[in-house]
């Protein structure tokens, strides 16, 4: 029944010193499919992957990946399903890039190597914050992950660091056929880069919808509290959503 | 390719050393009268070569645990000495040699244990604060070496003048003359260390990236570190009841390490073992014989070379030590 479903959450509820960080999240995502998660801060985006890649225990309801309970994988299983891309890290080492890549298993996802290819010598110390994420997502595309969690993948980038990891998702996508759910404030790059966006606040998903939906606009206006317009689009996608 | 070489070249130079430190002392010796005559004999393999043996195990747990706190604690600065869990270890051992009745079983038992209860308590302090970090770990860690070294000093005081200077020597960390059993147990411990740390070398060095991103990619934080803090506790705390505590091994050798093969742990842990194999045999080697037939512990060369080599180490890297 859930075999062909890469993702089934179902009633997840995280509890930890008697907050509520998610309430009763329940959603699926499909092989190749792409979902975009907003909402203002503290809504529980963050802790979402974080569950969804085992780092949180769920206090209630469950996470299946490929059909099987996430909780009972082993983490080297599990990892080999769904790669963590976090908005930094906690430590950059002077690994180079290859190396860093070698690390993450790059037998298992060659692909990843032509992501970062022209960068493969330089030090993780050395490149730029677009470069460092562009890095970290080939890292979780070479360890097999079917399944890429992104955290804010574009935040504190200049434009061209957001083109750059942009560019990067679209090719994991058409040339490798992996999904990804991405966590973002940046409205107009989910509206570009997802098959559906859903929007969070308080713990809970309160919307879920395609980005063409005509009801975006008003749900993202009581999410965050202030007013949303939808510029007009062209033949590259939507219309960009834009706060005013 | 760089690494193998180097390995064979320190092989080679650890087995140098070695034979350097079992036929000089205070007598020197030659090969012939190592195997010809019986008092030599009786002197080289009785009492030189489990002191080099152990120096040489000492060394290498000392380097290689080092390099595995680094890793746990992303800082080039970790150690069990550093961190204060080897000045634990002494006073446990020192609670046992002057409170206790002195059994070498029970030294090494509360010197062990000492350090198990160190790393608990500076772990567990430094949680307690809101914004736990490396630094404050540190500085934690550095404090509590000081609280330990001040207890160690008032019971130094309440003893009499033979228990000080046996306490004193003891405590500048001096390769002690040891027995075949003591050499295998070192032996066993060091090479048990450094093996299992080897086997884990992948999750180390995704260690170096955080406990969340190491968990992402298959890695359990919380049971690797504990498995290193028993694994490096026993070996810490039976190596400091043995011979005090010798510091700096554990941070001059991982970090200059790495600035020769990099931060691959499959690289890092074996070099480092050697290195620190080879830095201790020496230095007891030097403190046999600069001053015969007096002898210079072992522990105030690593000191008086610790800090210089590190500082050196660190103005000559061109990027982070990790």
């Amino acid at each position: 029944m859930t075999a062909d479903l890469l993702l089934q959450v179902s009633s997840l509820s995280v509890r930890q010193k008697g907050a509520h960080l998610l309430r009763e999240i329940s959603l699926t995502l499909g092989a190749g499919k792409c979902l975009a998660v907003v909402g203002p801060n503290g809504a529980g985006k963050t802790t979402l992957l974080r569950a969804v890649a085992g780092l949180i225990p769920p206090s209630s309801g469950s996470v299946r990946l490929l059909g099987n309970e996430a909780a009972s994988l082993k983490p080297e299983r599990r990892a080999r399903v769904v790669g963590l891309v976090p908005q930094r890290l906690a430590h950059v080492p002077p690994f180079t890039v290859r190396e860093f890549l070698e690390l993450s298993g790059l037998e298992r996802g060659e692909g990843s190597l032509s992501l970062v290819r022209h960068l493969e010598r330089r030090l993780l110390t050395e490149i730029s914050g677009g470069e460092l994420q562009r890095v970290l997502i080939a890292g979780a595309v070479a360890q097999g992950a079917a399944l890429l969690l992104l955290d804010e993948p574009t935040a504190s980038l200049d434009p061209v660091g957001r083109k750059e990891v942009e560019g990067v998702l679209r090719a994991c996508r058409e040339s490798m056929g992996l999904s990804y759910i991405m966590v973002t404030h940046d409205v107009a790059l989910a509206a570009r880069a997802a098959d559906s966006i859903t929007i969070m606040r308080d713990g809970a998903l309160v919307w879920t919808g395609n980005p063409q939906d005509s009801s975006l606009v008003s749900q993202l206006s009581d999410a965050y509290g202030c007013e949303f317009v939808q510029l007009a689009g062209d033949t590259r996608g939507p219309g960009l959503v834009v706060p005013v | 390719m760089r690494s193998k070489l180097l390995a064979l070249l320190l092989m080679g130079l650890l087995g140098a050393v070695a034979c350097a430190a079992t036929l000089c002392g205070a007598r020197q010796y030659s090969f012939s009268e190592a195997i010809g005559n019986p008092e030599a004999s009786q002197v080289i393999f009785q009492l030189r070569l489990p002191r080099v043996l152990f120096g040489l195990f000492l060394g290498g747990a000392l380097a290689v645990i080092g390099a595995a706190y680094q890793a746990i604690f992303r800082n080039a600065l970790a150690s069990p000495f550093s961190l204060g869990v080897s000045s634990g270890a002494a006073l446990g051992a020192s609670l046992a040699i002057f409170i206790g009745p002195g059994w070498p079983v029970g030294v090494s038992a509360s010197a062990i244990v000492a350090a198990g209860v160190s790393i608990v308590l500076i772990l567990g302090l430094n949680q307690t604060r809101a914004a736990a970090s490396q630094e404050s770990l540190l500085l934690i860690g550095v404090v509590f070496s000081l609280f330990c070294s001040s207890v160690l000093t008032l019971i130094q005081y309440l003893s009499d003048y033979s228990q000080i200077f046996r306490a004193t020597r003891w405590m500048l960390g001096a390769v002690p003359p040891a027995s075949w059993s003591a050499a295998v147990v070192a032996g066993l411990l060091a090479v048990g260390s450094a093996g299992w740390l080897w086997r884990s070398h992948h999750k180390l060095d995704l260690m170096l990236f955080g406990d969340d991103f190491a968990s992402a990619r298959g890695v359990d934080p919380e049971g690797l570190s504990r498995s290193v803090f028993v694994v490096t506790s026993v070996a810490v705390g039976w190596f400091v009841a043995q011979c005090g505590v010798i510091g700096f091994v554990g941070i001059i050798v991982p970090a200059a390490v790495r600035l020769m093969v990099g931060l691959h742990h499959r690289r890092v842990v074996p070099l480092s073992f050697l290195v620190g194999a080879l830095l201790v045999v020496s230095c007891d080697l030097m403190g046999r014989v600069v001053t015969p037939p007096f002898e210079v512990p072992a522990g105030v060369f690593t000191a008086v070379l610790g800090g210089p080599v590190f500082v050196a180490l660190l103005l000559r890297s061109r990027h982070e030590l990790l």
